[in-house]
């Protein structure tokens, strides 16, 4: 049970540590699809430790496949977003935006 | 205490993306930046309930994943047809 807790406090800690690394990206990163890029990493690893973490915490319940239905929803979804949101901005894009 | 960790990182991510959304270049950086706020706020709904130990609040999470794929793909309609109601075709593009 102790090795349990201490497998799901890493996994929390490595999803923040990619969370904190796509904050820094979406304020330093220069272009529009860059900054789309360090947003893709927050989507898909970051939630991906956070919930394995969240999932290792709570063991086998409802609970636990509740957050593996919603993980499979956010990896539905995130995607999705991201290919209209890119497909929106290269359709926008002029000339004098390009550098 | 790695739950509190991930909820101080998370609201650092939500200040950072406000930040984009107010000050964004472009509109495609506010909508993105929305859509991540959407992301890291359900996720601090999980670590709420399980901080308050009341697992009702992991259906709350579901509705916002959904409302956030509804929000953006409103959004970025609106932004390429300048309408809402009319359909897609598949001349374009």
């Amino acid at each position: 049970m102790e090795f349990i807790n201490l497998l799901s406090s890493f996994f929390l800690l490595l999803g923040s540590i990619f969370i904190i690394t796509g904050a820094i990206g979406i304020i330093r990163m220069p272009d529009f699809f860059l900054r789309m890029h360090a947003c893709s990493i927050i989507e898909t690893l970051g939630v991906f430790f956070l919930s394995v973490g969240m999932i290792l915490l709570s063991g086998i319940s409802l609970n636990s496949l509740k957050i593996i239905l919603l993980l499979l929803v956010i990896f539905f979804v995130s995607p999705t977003v991201s290919h209209i949101i890119s497909q929106a901005a290269k359709h926008h894009s002029s000339p004098s935006e390009k550098q | 205490m790695a739950l509190i960790v991930a909820c101080v990182s998370l609201l650092i991510l939500i200040l950072v993306c406000l930040f984009r959304v107010i000050f964004g270049p472009t509109i495609f950086d506010k909508v993105l930046s929305a859509s991540t706020i959407g992301t890291s706020s359900i996720f601090l709904i999980l670590i709420h309930s399980y901080n308050s130990g009341r697992p009702d609040f992991i259906d709350l999470s579901f509705v916002y994943a959904l409302l956030n794929l509804v929000g953006s793909v409103a959004i970025l309609k609106f932004l390429k047809l300048g309408d809402l109601g009319s359909s897609f075709n598949r001349s374009g593009d």
